[in-house]
């Protein structure tokens, strides 16, 4: 950890990560200058790094015909961070126990979580279920509940973090000073797993943000409850129908629309309020409290 | 240990067993009338005093009306508010009259079937639902269709035969159940080239042929393709960086080449462009037909008259011939085509039809596309039925649905077609479906007015099957969904090969190879059994039907005028 | 069983069976938000996989539905794709599970070391970034660079080395590379991640520790990073081997713009049981295909599972 900024390997390390961030980042500026180039030249021509003629055609399209998109945003936005408060706290809770090597019966539990990863009845069964018993279709809670609030994947990884990274005495230690396990937990296992916890919490909310599915299978009356994904999904196929159809019952409004670009620019929209806010939760990856901290 | 997981594992999955299996008893008890009820006899004596509608499963009055679900496509964004106004109009008109409550549940067209299917599933309300064809097999397997034939000889159901015509309103039936009726709209299969008027005006091919702007009806006069090839290689010559056709793999320009009725799936077709009166089922990509028509496919790509990239391409031929560089596309061309044209591409078009034959194939794939029909969901599919006749039969019902509120939506100009009010148009309109080629009776509204429809459009657009030279297998519909197995495999192995023959990209060197590939593959997948079962099932209707679909004879004639003509 | 034996044991016989259930009490609790949520969302519609042997009825319902055996499984074995299918499912996931393992460790010791804080920032979000494309914007993004007449490859690459230009989307040969790579590029940043913060949690001491005591900077991985990411190693490995008959739809019908020609290269069991039954949308038959994926997962894991017990008992999942 002590190197020299200009080792050997240092540099090693710093050119293939270059490498690769720039491999990253080069079809990203591609989507970008795609969904700023003309129509028409983006047609004719491909898609360039350096297109001949600009338009921000796409952009207007989506702000003057995607009046509810502020109102979807406030959707994603908020089933994001309530989710994913929600994922992250019941995966904890849920990883603790199946870490404690002790725990009588930990082996079934195991068992009963790893099991939901492999089978599922598909979405017909789910449907019935969420819709017939829970009636939450057209709420807000089709957003929040099915499938996303607890994924047994992350479960197991928080699970194998707190197994490998919290050392056993550390407990032991604590519940020879008296402490509950609830206390262990907020104040030992929930501060030494934030490195894990930021982590899984970050896909758990992507998993949020990027899902269209729930909007698609439980809001079908109430569109004002579409997130961002389902509304830019419903944007895109209803412009893919209007421009591609052979059917020739279109009207004039296909011709004004930008087409391919509007789809770059569709999804340009839709992540870039995390690229913007990705960043800054930058510091939570580095190391959670020091562990010194806690053993003294 | 292992004793334990299972007894856990057990006792979950039977936990879920109960609950699920109740959720579901109460839906089976719910819908059983609805497949109980036969005979509609109630809804007769119910006419005698008409403040009531009777049916076998209820009564109905304008302070009880029946709640209908109406599910629909929508393919524009229409503005919420104005949705529900219109929603609100059509139900003042629908409760004295019919005593149904409409409720309109609008879907999106990439997801309705999938949608549709969920809430079948889940007992959802919905009762009256567009059916697209290849779905009609396995949602009447999973007994999701209401069978429509217990209804048709009420009042309301002959209503829709004198609409739509004994063979059209019968058309959505498969193994003797009436699943759904079709949409009224132009359903004969001509069409031809869309080309860039500039081009053609510039180098005299408008002249040579006679070209005008917005004349796209058909009057007989058909080209063969070979004229097509000339037109490419004078475009190619003086414009050597424009694509003279653009196609794309995804979409098929084979009927636009040759016709065969596809008898639902295009495993085992009939050969209608080599004899019009065979009804026996041969293999589609053995034909001659076939071959001649990927043949000359492959020489307008070796010849680079096609666009290089149409294998994989999905932008589609408005997009295409929109940036400029592309001089023409294939489409079905009809009256009115060309103003559309013209939107989609923002460019003048000129229309030329092609193919062998002056008259134009017709089959059961053509006109029930699109279908509208009752889910099993509904709680009492007598009043579904009763709001299906509707939208055939009154123009007051499709008016308001598809155009909203005459003034508030819509105003009807003098003479007699409508167009958006003041201060609307079509990037801005509230409400304007133009859905009437989806669902229910479009001749019963009001024409759009879009520059070159006149009030009378409707009547040439009926015209326009004129043309059809009927298929004889019109009005049969194959069962597949107990060819589940195959029709999966076949339907990968078509898709193998399929979109490189169809754009010409394997060239004229590889046509043989390709086709003798796919049909190794077919064979392999079971398409002997296929084509067998469909010939069986066939050959039945065929009995039932008493024999083959004759073409009415006032089409006959018409053909046979042309044809002199010519 | 050994070890909850032992457990058993060490925890000392002393201890009533009360005083235990006393101890581990709160631990039952907070597993059971959790199992809750498992069972209602997983377990309970879980009972829909009987379907697959059905002869689904909707107005009958997933219990009253009469059997019909394995008639809905056919499909995936009797047609000659089903050896094509199941090889290309089988080799990819292969490959995309060593290369996002070894991958992801390289870059993750990579960032975890960079000297620069600002470029160790950038490197970590960078890497996350491929996970926000949906894949059919990854589709967009690949043909822009293979497109046959606008590619960036044939027309900018291609075109200044001399070469003749390539039919991407007609040529099987080169897609297993594409979509390896593909895979790679999207999915390495989230085995990476979790790395990152596994070898976070290393106590620092122990690498200083390692370096008064001379030790090179490979000498350190091997023995102190790579050991302690090995149970997460196991246990992401063990995972994604109990899905090792599914795969991402995405990848395999967008980004290859589902052209015919390159099927032998790119159609996985997803694939083929999408362009079958997508006409149709035959719900025993869909139901069929995830219960075969499931169960054979399930088989490959729990050998594997079994194996990983013998070796190191504490990594095995259960």
């Amino acid at each position: 950890m002590k190197e020299k900024p200009f080792s050997k390997y240092q540099i090693l390390a710093n050119a293939v990560m270059i490498i690769w961030t720039l491999a990253i980042i080069l079809p990203f500026i591609l989507l970008f200058m795609s969904s700023i180039t003309d129509e028409n030249t983006l047609v004719a021509n491909g898609y360039s790094f350096f297109p001949k003629k600009f338009s921000l055609a796409s952009y207007s399209y989506i702000i003057k015909s995607g009046g509810q998109i502020l109102k979807a945003y406030g959707v994603s936005i908020g089933v994001t961070v309530v989710g994913t408060l929600l994922n992250v706290l019941l995966s904890a809770l849920m990883a603790y126990p199946l870490s404690v090597k002790n725990l009588p019966g930990r082996n079934v539990m195991m068992f009963f979580v790893f099991f939901t990863m492999l089978f599922n009845g598909g979405i017909v069964p789910s449907y019935i279920m969420w819709t017939g018993t829970f009636h939450i279709k057209d709420t807000i809670f089709a957003q929040l509940l099915p499938n996303f609030l607890l994924s047994a994947w992350n479960v197991m990884m928080i699970r194998t973090y707190f197994t490998t990274s919290i050392p056993d005495g550390l407990y032991e230690a604590a519940e020879i000073d008296g402490a509950s396990q609830f206390t262990i937990f907020w104040k030992i296992v929930l501060p030494l797993g934030k490195p894990i916890l930021v982590t899984m919490g970050t896909f758990a909310g992507l998993a949020y943000w990027n899902d269209w599915t729930n909007g698609l299978y439980y809001i079908v009356k109430n569109t004002g409850l579409y997130n961002v994904q389902n509304l830019l999904n419903q944007m895109v196929q209803n412009i893919q129908f209007l421009t591609q159809s052979s059917n020739s019952n279109v009207t004039a409004a296909a011709s004004t629309i930008p087409a391919t670009g509007i789809q770059m620019a569709i999804a340009f929209v839709a992540i870039l309020p995390i690229m913007l806010i990705f960043p800054s939760f930058q510091k939570y990856y580095a190391k959670g409290i020091a562990l010194g901290a806690v053993k003294g | 240990m292992k004793r334990k997981m299972l007894a856990a594992f057990l006792a979950a999955t039977m936990v879920g067993g109960l609950l699920v299996g109740c959720g579901n008893s109460g839906d089976t008890s719910g819908s059983s009338k609805s497949s109980s009820g036969t005979t509609s006899t109630a809804s007769a004596s119910g006419e005698a005093d008409a403040s009531v509608t009777k049916t076998e499963l209820g009564e109905y009055t304008e302070e009880n009306p029946y709640h209908l679900v109406f599910a629909f496509v929508e393919f524009y964004e229409q503005d919420d508010a104005a949705r529900t106004a219109v929603q609100d109009a059509l139900n003042e008109y629908m409760i004295p009259k019919y005593h149904i409550e409409v409720e309109f549940l609008p879907l999106q067209y990439a997801e309705y079937q999938q949608t549709i299917q969920l809430m079948i599933s889940g007992g959802d309300e919905l009762d009256v639902m567009p059916i697209y064809y290849s779905n009609a097999s396995s949602w009447i397997a999973m007994n999701g269709i209401v069978d429509m034939n217990q209804y048709m000889d009420t009042p309301e159901g002959q209503a829709i035969k004198d609409v739509l015509g004994e063979a059209n309103a019968t058309v959505g039936s498969m193994n003797g159940i009436l699943f759904g009726f079709p949409a009224q709209k132009e359903s004969v299969e001509l069409g031809g080239l869309t080309m860039r008027a500039d081009i053609c005006d510039e180098l005299g091919i408008a002249e040579e042929y006679g070209l005008e702007l917005n004349q796209d009806e058909y009057t007989g006069k058909v080209y063969d393709w070979s004229v097509a090839t000339e037109i490419f290689k004078k475009v190619k010559e003086a414009h050597p960086e424009m694509t003279p056709l653009y196609l794309q793999g995804s979409a098929s320009p084979m009927r636009r080449l040759a016709f065969f009725d596809e008898l639902a799936d295009q495993f085992g077709v009939l050969d209608w462009e080599a004899d019009h009166d065979s009804t026996t089922v041969v293999n589609e990509f053995e034909t001659d037909t076939y071959k001649e028509a990927v043949t000359q496919l492959a020489e307008w790509f070796d010849a680079g008259y096609i666009y290089p990239d149409a294998l994989t391409d999905t932008q589609g031929s408005a997009v295409m011939m929109k940036a400029g560089n592309t001089f023409s596309y294939m489409s079905a061309i009809k009256p009115g085509y060309l103003v559309e044209a013209k939107a989609s591409t923002g460019t003048d078009c000129y229309a030329m039809y092609f193919g062998q034959d002056v008259e134009g194939g017709y089959s059961t794939t053509n006109v029930s596309f699109y279908d509208t029909g009752i889910a099993t969901n509904s709680a009492d599919p007598e009043m579904a039925f009763k709001f299906i006749s509707a939208l055939y039969t009154d123009p007051e019902v499709m008016n308001l649905w598809q155009n909203g509120i005459q003034d508030v939506n819509y105003k009807v100009l003098d003479d007699g077609t409508a167009y958006y009010v003041d201060g609307e148009d079509a990037s801005n309109f509230k409400y304007h479906q133009n859905t009437g080629w989806f669902m229910g009776n479009q001749f019963n509204t009001y024409v759009w007015n879009d520059g070159s429809k006149d009030a009378n459009y409707w009547d040439k657009l009926q015209h326009h099957n004129d043309w059809a030279q009927y298929s004889p297998a019109y009005g049969f519909m194959w069962d597949s969904s107990e060819y589940s197995t195959q029709i999966t495999a076949l339907q990968n192995a078509l898709n193998t090969y399929r979109p490189a023959l169809e754009t010409g990209s394997v060239g004229v060197a590889g046509v043989e190879e390709t086709l003798q590939k796919l049909n190794d593959a077919l064979y392999a997948a079971g398409l002997q059994t296929v084509m067998d079962a469909k010939q069986e099932q066939l050959d039945k209707w065929l009995d039932e039907n008493g024999g083959a679909t004759e073409t009415p004879q006032s089409n006959l004639d018409t053909i046979a005028a042309a044809k002199e003509a010519n | 069983m050994a070890s909850l034996k032992k457990s058993h044991a060490s925890s000392g016989s002393s201890h009533s069976k009360a005083a235990k259930f006393k101890r581990y009490l709160p631990l039952y609790l907070m597993f059971l938000p959790g199992a809750i949520y498992l069972l209602i969302n997983n377990y309970i519609p879980m009972a829909g996989i009987i379907v697959a042997f059905k002869k689904y009825n909707a107005r009958l319902g997933i219990w009253k539905s009469p059997f019909c055996g394995l008639a809905n499984f056919e499909f995936l074995f009797a047609s000659s794709d089903a050896w094509t299918i199941t090889r290309n499912t089988l080799l990819y996931n292969q490959a995309f599970i060593v290369l996002n393992t070894v991958v992801g460790i390289i870059f993750a010791i990579f960032i975890c070391d960079t000297f620069n804080k600002k470029l160790k920032k950038i490197y970590q979000s960078a890497i996350l970034f491929p996970y926000l494309m949906s894949a059919v914007i990854l589709g967009y993004i690949v043909y822009a660079f293979l497109s046959q007449s606008t590619g960036i490859v044939n027309n900018s690459i291609l075109s200044a080395l001399g070469k003749d230009a390539v039919n991407w989307y007609a040529e099987p040969k080169y897609w297993p590379f594409i979509l390896i790579f593909v895979n790679t590029w999207k999915g390495v940043g989230y085995g990476c991640l979790i790395y990152i913060s596994t070898i976070n949690g290393i106590d620092p001491s122990l690498y200083e520790a390692a370096s008064l005591d001379g030790a090179t900077k490979w000498q350190q991985i091997k023995n102190i990073t790579l050991p302690f990411l090995k149970p997460t190693v196991i246990t992401l490995t063990l995972m994604s081997v109990g899905r090792i008959f599914y795969s991402d739809f995405g990848l395999f019908y967008q980004v290859p713009r589902d052209s015919g020609l390159l099927y032998s290269a790119t159609n996985v069991i997803d694939t083929y049981v999408y362009r079958g039954l997508m006409k149709s949308g035959n719900v025993g038959m869909s139901a069929a295909a995830g219960f075969y994926q499931s169960i054979i997962g399930f088989i490959i894991v729990l050998t594997a599972n079994g194996i990983v017990r013998k070796v190191s008992k504490e990594n095995a999942m259960f």
